[in-house]
């Protein structure tokens, strides 16, 4: 489906029409589903609705991300999945933290591709779509737990209370849970994403 | 039958089960449907949705066909029992390893309704059946009707006149969620339109 | 969020209002005093009314947002972190002659310290609420193309948003689907194991479409020209420029405050070492 455009410039010549819908779509999925599981997953203050939110939203971003990467095959994929999310944020509900939250989506979306490019392309196999979504909990998490800390100060304490450790090592845990359940959705990401291109 | 937004696929839906009543129950078999684990409801009654990609699940058509005796954890000398039969019901021999996606319109919605008899209801309800089909693939699916109605009870939603004439007994017209009118007519193309408003007469387009 | 919600066109540029916004939660950023955050709520509070949007709309999310104050209030009231007991003010809620809980209270210094905190949360919130509910997503998304998005990005952001509430309803005509196939769906183990279960009948649900939609795009000349127009031309009327100088002004003050150039930080304090 290409036609001769004007638009035939820039970062988004690489993308067809359809390539650009499906990206859109995944992150409508991604922010649909997020609203109906995390809203009231993130406001209970406990360990275990911590973890499973932690897993639940890695499991749900990568797979999705690593699946349209799989299907459209095309750098920048990665980058524009996290920079829509983020962008949506900003749209549907603009304030300061929500362009915060642009960035922080940014950083990780681009060191993925970072990582897709020195290794030689997008997946072509399981481990190196595991690894590849990895990438973003070892970012992701320290930037807006620190965060947390301006918007939130009273968060350290919390944490400390409920969870019985140091800030610090919260963190860590928050970045170890990440990169398990990261790399998980990346093969499963992968790995529909082989099925769903037969399929079609 | 009834107009849009009458409440024909909601009650389709509670029928099955899958939405409960905010008054009232269904029974079947002597017990509310509610009462049946899901597993057991669906050997009670099926429903096939209006557009056929809507009640497809996998990607090949023999995973479809399979997907109720796949939860069920039925064995593998079963499962290919029913395969066959149930292929060989809706004329989709030498289907079973092709792409959901890359079959037409009329044998997705055969495959649909293989993947419901499957479980051996005793209640179908289709919901919108004709809508889309072209001329012969509608006199094929209404002699499939037909066929099931010898050894099923069919519940049918429709706008179709013709296929209603054709198979049923009897015709409740709904509206606003209630049922207003019922005819034990069974040539409803016929029937004037005084019963029904003139909205609902449909145009048809027959072959010679 | 989006279903059902009534917009009310604004007559204000969707660019004037972010601007606005940002810059009274700068203002709000920069100011510790519970009784002036407790004042700039109320400002907010105002602004809902002029915005006259529906009751239901607004007894809705005050619902949500009363709910958010008390647990930022009740979780910052007692984790706060503490300086020692001694140096604090301890105001006791429950006489000590009641039994077993008799002699329970709080410091007054933490008290206000939530207050502060939950206050600058709800003014937040509420002010970004305000201005989503007040603005449509595609005069957002005008905004957007005049702030040079690329044309691209603000018809993704128009699809995206579109497709929240089809993606839900997706999953839920799959997962009628799924009952009627023996699946239970309903409860927390029937939720989780739905979403294995229907997550890949979603996506390919989802790519059919976009291939549908991608073909609706192509044959309306989608990228057939370099900078299409928009329907709706933003232009900036006097209300707007006014409501920037209002921007500008509360920039000024953070700054003001930041420097400490007058000393309002401590005044909820001194209020409360008068009461307690």
């Amino acid at each position: 489906m290409t036609m001769e455009t004007e638009q035939e410039k820039g970062f988004f010549k690489r993308f067809a029409t359809f390539d650009l819908v499906v990206i859109a779509i995944f992150v409508g999925v991604w922010y649909g589903v997020q609203q109906i599981w995390f809203i009231g997953l993130a406001a209970i203050p406990a360990p275990l609705s911590w973890v499973v939110s932690v897993i639940v939203y890695e499991l749900l971003a990568m797979t999705l991300v690593l699946l349209a990467a799989t299907i459209i095959r095309k750098r920048g994929t990665v980058f524009l999945i996290f920079f829509l999310h983020g962008l949506l944020e900003v749209v549907l509900f603009p304030n300061i933290f929500s362009v915060i939250g642009l960035v922080s989506d940014i950083i990780p979306g681009a060191l993925i591709e970072a990582f897709f490019y020195i290794t030689g392309g997008y997946p072509n196999n399981s481990l190196k779509a595991g690894i590849g979504a990895c990438v973003r909990a070892i970012v992701f998490y320290p930037f807006q737990l620190l965060l947390l800390t301006v918007t939130y100060p009273e968060y350290v304490a919390f944490v400390e209370f409920f969870f019985g450790v140091p800030y610090g090592v919260f963190i860590v845990l928050n970045v170890i849970v990440g990169v398990i359940f990261g790399f998980i959705a990346g093969i499963i990401g992968y790995r529909i994403g082989l099925k769903v291109k037969e399929a079609i | 039958m009834g107009e849009n937004g009458s409440g024909k696929t909601t009650l389709a839906l509670i029928l099955a089960g899958v939405l409960k009543p905010k008054q009232g129950d269904i029974i079947i078999d002597g017990k509310p449907i509610g009462s049946y684990k899901r597993k057991q409801a669906i050997r009670k009654i099926g429903v096939l949705f209006q557009n056929p990609d809507d009640n497809i699940l996998t990607t090949k058509v023999s995973n479809e066909i399979l997907y109720a005796p796949w939860i069920q954890k039925l064995d593998e000398g079963e499962k290919k029992r029913l395969l066959n039969e149930n292929l060989a019901l809706m004329n989709l021999k030498g289907y079973d390893n092709k792409g959901i996606f890359k079959i037409s319109y009329g044998e997705r919605e055969r495959v649909a309704i293989a993947s419901l008899l499957v479980s051996q209801p005793n209640i179908l309800i289709f919901d919108e059946p004709t809508t889309g089909q072209d001329y012969k693939h509608k006199q094929d699916f209404i002699k499939l009707a037909q066929k099931l109605n010898e050894t099923h009870t069919l519940i049918t939603i429709s706008h179709d006149l013709e296929f209603l004439s054709a198979i049923s007994h009897r015709v409740l017209l709904l509206e606003k969620g209630k049922i207003t009118e019922t005819h034990i007519n069974k040539n409803m193309a016929q029937n004037n339109s005084r019963q029904f408003p003139k909205e609902n007469m449909q145009p048809s387009l027959m072959e010679n | 969020m989006q279903n059902g919600i009534h917009f009310i066109s604004s007559s204000l540029d969707p660019r004037v209002k972010l601007i606005v916004s940002m810059s009274f939660l700068l203002l709000i950023s920069t100011i510790h005093d519970a009784l002036i955050l407790f004042l700039s709520f109320i400002a907010v509070l105002c602004a809902w009314l002029l915005a006259k949007l529906p009751i239901k709309t607004v007894s809705y999310f005050f619902k949500s947002i009363a709910l958010l104050f008390a647990f930022m209030f009740i979780s910052s009231t007692v984790f706060s972190r503490i300086a020692p007991k001694e140096r604090l003010t301890y105001i006791e809620i429950i006489p000590a002659v009641i039994p077993l809980i008799g002699g329970s209270g709080i410091y007054a210094e933490i008290l206000l310290a939530s207050i502060t905190f939950s206050f600058r949360t709800l003014s937040l919130v509420s002010m970004a609420l305000l201005v989503s509910l007040t603005t449509e997503p595609s005069r957002m998304v005008s905004a957007l193309r005049k702030l040079r998005c690329p044309y691209e990005l603000t018809i993704m952001v128009i699809i995206t948003i579109r497709f929240i509430p089809l993606a839900i309803e997706q999953w839920k005509k799959l997962a009628a689907v799924a009952n009627v196939r023996g699946i239970e769906t309903s409860g927390i183990i029937g939720r989780i194991k739905s979403i294995k279960r229907l997550f890949t009948p979603l996506i390919i649900h989802s790519i059919r479409r976009s291939m549908q939609l991608a073909y609706s795009l192509d044959a309306r000349g989608f990228r057939a020209t370099k900078n299409p127009t928009t329907m709706e031309n933003l232009q900036l009327g006097s209300r707007d420029y006014l409501m920037l100088v209002f921007s500008v002004l509360l920039i000024a003050l953070s700054i003001v405050v930041l420097l400490e150039v007058f000393s309002i930080q401590n005044i909820s304090v001194e209020l409360m070492k008068l009461v307690v």
